[in-house]
């Protein structure tokens, strides 16, 4: 079904909507929530919180992308789950990609001590407008959909390898980029 | 800055880089494809024994000795002329690649073999030794190229320059004793033209 038409069952309140809306989008929903909690019925109960926090958005929302719109929601919903679980286990995909971004970009204090995620976010964008097409794919299904190497690699065609060495480039230049917009010293 | 300030600040951005990352769809092409169709200026012709390629007039010919290149038309022609390198060829490596350059793959070619690199910037950057065998043959579309005589190691060598930036640089020269063929292609100015093929090492020495 056509995002339009799945919006339209929600400004209706048909319970539908979100029947067609996770047969569209359910199973990358439920990747991305898994790669955070690596647990299979945290991902299910956050997936679905995620669908009635949608729910809740439209209307008055008319979001477009519908796609990104829920997929940011899932994230959010898992991140917040994942860091408000007693479990101190990091073991899940997130964890892994996060243990990797945090060792290249770590500092003790960046310029300003309240440095906002909105305004490194904007930064980040203008860093991700520098790489080819490949070299973003592959920054994104990393480090905001988590996924493993494997499933990156099954995406873009590339090896394992190759991947991790594309990655750690990446990420070192994110850094010295970072250096040069002053956000990290 | 740490990982929750990292994350939070992935959360907030803009949807499209999101989307791009969703909808991605790979390319088709074999990996074997886009090497090939990269390197613009080479196509390798390996002939098997009893087959011609084509006729050509035969514009020049420049000694190289056992490798031998004639001109024509819009091309050059580079073949072995004499017997068989009779011993197996000693494999050979770059030693010294520019700081941004990643191996991805090598693959065996008749009597050689060949490396792929790519740069920070995904152009592709091919070096390739064949020895000389009756099967070998290359063929050049440079005559139109900037073309610049230059020395590695002492042997006379030739680096291409291309006006248009689809086409891509090479360099071109033979051992000191003229029995293998070695050419680099890539964006590169001449002196790391130059220092990536005075790298150019057998592979038995850097295994040691």
């Amino acid at each position: 079904m056509e995002d339009e038409k799945i919006i339209e069952l929600f400004f209706a309140r048909s319970e539908t909507a979100i029947r067609e809306l996770d047969s569209k989008y359910g199973k990358v929903c439920y990747s991305i929530s898994y790669n955070i909690l690596n647990n299979n019925l945290d991902a299910e109960e956050c997936v679905n919180d995620a669908y009635l926090g949608t729910w809740n958005a439209i209307p008055p929302q008319r979001p477009n992308p519908l796609l990104a719109f829920v997929c940011k929601i899932v994230r959010n919903v898992s991140i917040m789950r994942h860091r408000t679980n007693n479990a101190m286990k990091r073991n899940s995909s997130y964890d892994i990609a996060m243990s990797e971004i945090e060792h290249c970009i770590v500092a003790p204090e960046s310029v300003e001590a309240t440095l906002e995620a909105k305004a490194l976010a904007r930064s980040i964008e203008r860093f991700l407008d520098t790489l080819t097409e490949e070299n973003r794919v592959i920054f994104m299904r990393r480090y905001w959909f988590s996924d493993s190497y494997a499933d990156i690699s099954k995406l873009t065609g590339f090896t394992e390898k190759n991947i991790s060495v594309r990655l750690t480039r990446i990420r070192n230049n994110l850094r010295n980029y970072l250096v040069k917009e002053g956000v990290l010293l | 800055m740490n990982a929750q300030l990292f994350s939070d600040a992935m959360s907030e951005l803009n949807e499209k880089y999101v989307m791009e990352a969703a909808t991605y769809q790979r390319k088709v092409k074999s990996q074997t494809q886009i090497w090939l169709s990269r390197v613009a200026c080479f196509f390798l012709v390996f002939l098997l024994t009893g087959s011609t390629i084509l006729t050509f007039s035969v514009e020049a010919r420049a000694a190289f000795f056992g490798w031998v290149r004639e001109q024509a038309d819009n091309f050059y022609h580079y073949f072995f002329e004499g017997e068989d390198v009779a011993a197996e060829p000693e494999g050979y490596e770059l030693s010294w690649i520019p700081e941004d350059c990643v191996f991805v793959t090598s693959y065996e070619i008749p009597g050689g073999k060949s490396y792929i690199y790519t740069d920070e910037k995904d152009s592709l950057i091919c070096f390739s030794y064949q020895s000389g065998t009756e099967s070998g043959h290359l063929f050049v579309d440079s005559v139109k190229a900037e073309r610049i005589e230059v020395e590695v190691n002492g042997c006379p060598a030739e680096i291409a320059r291309y006006k248009d930036d689809a086409e891509t640089d090479h360099i071109i020269w033979t051992d000191s004793t003229n029995k293998i063929l070695f050419y680099i292609t890539g964006h590169f100015d001449q002196e790391t033209f130059i220092k990536m093929a005075e790298s150019v090492t057998e592979t038995s020495n850097l295994e040691e």
